[in-house]
């Protein structure tokens, strides 16, 4: 059996793609192999000690971040697509507006001088100046809310 | 970048090809940014999709850039989708079998596994000069649920649609059907259009929806006068359940696929049954399809009724037996028309005229393997295709040996033709289990398998149908089912998403003869 590295769905050896969540599986030949290994289970806890999960507001849509980031944000960034096809023109958002990550530990934001800001819990913050995000962070992007929920890893 | 990600296919953004000439992809981002472009169009996702069209031009419109991500992608070497043959060139000489699978050496595992192969099947023949004559018997529905919602009038403007495609001299024969069935029609020549147009007429709604009475009603006719000149087909249309005989209607189906003849099946409204419906066609090689509008009727009847008149085959074939305990969980033809195959053998493939090819998908079970000697070739599956041809001419055979090496699983990625097909297999089986879950009572894990469907085909550039996948969810999420026709709508659209390349995006214009 294999698991899914996105979703932890297990599926038969020689499966191309994840019968729940669809990603491709072929391509996780080194992931799959490592994840069976105990350093690496404790390589990325202690890389990304939870599982971040955004939760748009007006959308009320939870996005589940694909392990292990960084991630950036922005109308035309690709790595979280859930949130790139829920912003709107009029929200403001930059193509490239902020970039998530995990370091030492801990989760990070960096505004990536966008062009009407960043602010985390109301406050702005400045551009190219990473600030550590807690869980129940509320984040803007220009008009664009949405809440950071860090679900921690089960510790085996 | 995530690590998941791939490229978006730039070509399908564009309806495109891969292979398209400067002109096309001109043409074609001219026309997509008519149709994109925010100013223009007020749908939330055209932003978006415009953003993508741009970024695919940029690519594509480039020499250079668009080598480098031919290169990147695999489109480069030949390329699958063929251009229509002119029917002049000997196609002998040229293999008309191409298989690839999903790994070449699999290691021996005390566990099963999954195998993939994608058989590529060309026509030995080309396209004749003058269409094949078409003999076409229609079922249609006049249960008493046909008078809502314009199912009626959407059947015979379905029926008018391929009256219009078909040759004079090819026939029709009309045959309703409720409790009981009736005919409505004997044969009759389509230029005798009054007289068809006048039995239409008479289609009026009563009772209920006994399926298998009226087929054997058509087949009883249909035998009478059977040809192996012409392509005769029974097209069934219904908006309902049949119950309790659907057995005896696949034994029909069995019959006819005996004699060569093709069922095609198109379902109204939301609450026919598309799994019996599929399983009927499949077996004679035909395939089922949602008919939600005028608009689908128009794409899909004539492209099939030409397929008819310009098939290169009479006949086509696949038969083959497993090795033991291998299990053959899936048969799925990915072109020309999408359809969930019945896996014992032997199996229809139906026909391709010019310029198609069959694209059938295996999805292989093997058992464990450990024990066995590394280096050694394992035979999973031996099997043959036969092309019957039309006149004369003798079967044209190709032998389908599907074996695998065991050993250490090189480091090479599956090609990509095998990770497309899987790739839409995968959306197409997410659709379904989400749907399953729904009715087992589990509507957060149907919602979750949509929302994954939704980001997966966005990052393909299949944005459309991710909207129409993110709609179905919504609805749930505000604790709403979705209704029988959303549940259509997805298993026909996912379906769809099958075809390879533009297919969805663009049909190919056909060519009509003249």
């Amino acid at each position: 059996m294999i698991r899914c590295p996105v979703c932890g769905a297990t599926a038969l050896e020689g499966s191309l793609y994840c019968s729940e969540c669809g990603v491709p599986l072929w391509e996780q030949d080194e992931v799959r192999e490592e994840s069976r290994s105990p350093q690496t289970e404790t390589r990325l806890l202690d890389s990304c000690p939870a599982q971040v999960e955004l939760w748009l507001e007006r959308e009320d849509v939870t996005v589940v971040l694909p392990e292990p980031g960084p991630w950036e944000l922005g109308r035309a960034t690709k790595d979280v697509p859930m949130l790139a096809e829920a912003i709107r023109p009029r929200d403001g958002v930059s193509r490239r507006h902020a970039r998530l990550y995990w370091e030492n530990g801990r989760l990070y934001l960096m505004d990536l001088s966008s062009t009407n800001g960043t602010k985390v819990n109301g406050q702005r913050i400045p551009p190219w100046h990473p600030v550590p995000l807690h869980d129940g962070d509320v984040v803007q992007l220009g008009r664009f809310r949405f809440h950071v929920h860090l679900i921690p890893r089960e510790q085996t | 970048m995530g690590t998941t990600q791939e490229q978006p296919n730039y070509y399908e953004i564009l309806g495109l090809a891969p292979g398209a000439t400067p002109q096309e992809i001109r043409q074609a981002y001219l026309e997509a940014v008519r149709r994109w472009h925010p100013d223009r169009n007020k749908d939330p996702e055209a932003h978006e999709v415009f953003l993508l069209v741009r970024e695919a031009y940029e690519v594509l419109s480039n020499p250079v850039l668009r080598r480098d991500y031919d290169q990147r992608m695999g489109f480069e070497g030949p390329i699958t989708h063929t251009e229509p043959m002119t029917g002049t060139i000997p196609t002998t000489q040229v293999p008309h079998l191409r298989i690839r699978v999903s790994y070449e050496t699999i290691p021996a595992l005390d566990e099963p596994q999954v195998w993939y192969a994608l058989l590529n099947i060309t026509s030995p023949w080309s396209e004749p000069e003058q269409p094949h004559p078409v003999t076409l018997w229609f079922v249609l529905d006049q249960s008493n649920s046909m008078r809502k919602d314009g199912k009626m009038a959407l059947q015979k403007a379905a029926v008018r649609t391929a009256l219009d495609t078909l040759r004079p001299q090819d026939r029709v024969g009309l045959i309703g059907f409720h409790d009981r069935p009736r005919l409505l029609l004997p044969l009759t020549p389509v230029k005798e259009r009054g007289t068809i147009e006048s039995a239409l007429e008479d289609l009026r709604p009563a009772g209920g929806t006994e399926i298998a009475l009226a087929l054997a009603l058509a087949w009883r006719h249909a035998q009478q006068r059977l040809s192996q000149r012409e392509v005769t087909a029974i097209w069934l249309f219904t908006d309902g359940r049949t119950y309790g005989d659907e057995e005896q209607a696949l034994q029909l189906a069995k019959q006819w696929a005996k004699a060569g003849v093709i069922c095609d099946a198109f379902g109204l409204g939301g609450d026919w049954n598309e799994s019996f419906l599929e399983d009927l066609t499949a077996q004679t090689g035909g395939a089922s399809y949602f008919l939600d509008s005028e608009t689908t009727a128009r794409q899909i009847i004539p492209e099939k009724i030409e397929r008819f008149h310009f098939a290169t085959v009479r006949r086509a074939q696949f038969d083959f037996s497993l090795a033991p305990q291998v299990e053959l969980t899936g048969l799925y033809r990915m072109s020309p028309e999408v359809a969930h195959l019945p896996t014992a053998s032997p199996v229809e493939l139906g026909l391709v005229r010019g310029g198609e090819r069959w694209l059938l998908l295996l999805e292989l079970r093997l058992p464990p393997l450990q024990g066995r000697v590394s280096g050694q070739t394992y035979r999973v599956l031996y099997g043959q295709v036969r092309l019957t041809p039309w006149g004369r001419g003798s079967v044209h055979e190709e032998r389908v040996p599907l074996h695998v090496r065991l050993g250490e699983r090189a480091p090479h990625k599956p090609p990509r033709a095998v990770r497309h097909a899987v790739e839409r297999l995968t959306w197409y089986r997410m659709q379904r289990a989400s749907r399953e879950a729904l009715h087992h009572g589990e509507p957060h894990k149907a919602r979750a398998l949509l929302r994954h469907l939704a980001q997966r085909l966005t990052q393909r550039g299949r944005l459309r149908a991710a909207a129409r996948v993110k709609q179905v969810e919504r609805r749930l999420r505000a604790g709403a089912l979705p209704s029988p026709e959303d549940e259509k709508a997805l298993e026909y659209g996912t379906r769809l998403l099958m075809l390879p390349d533009r297919a969805d995006t663009v049909r190919r214009r056909r060519r009509t003869a003249s």
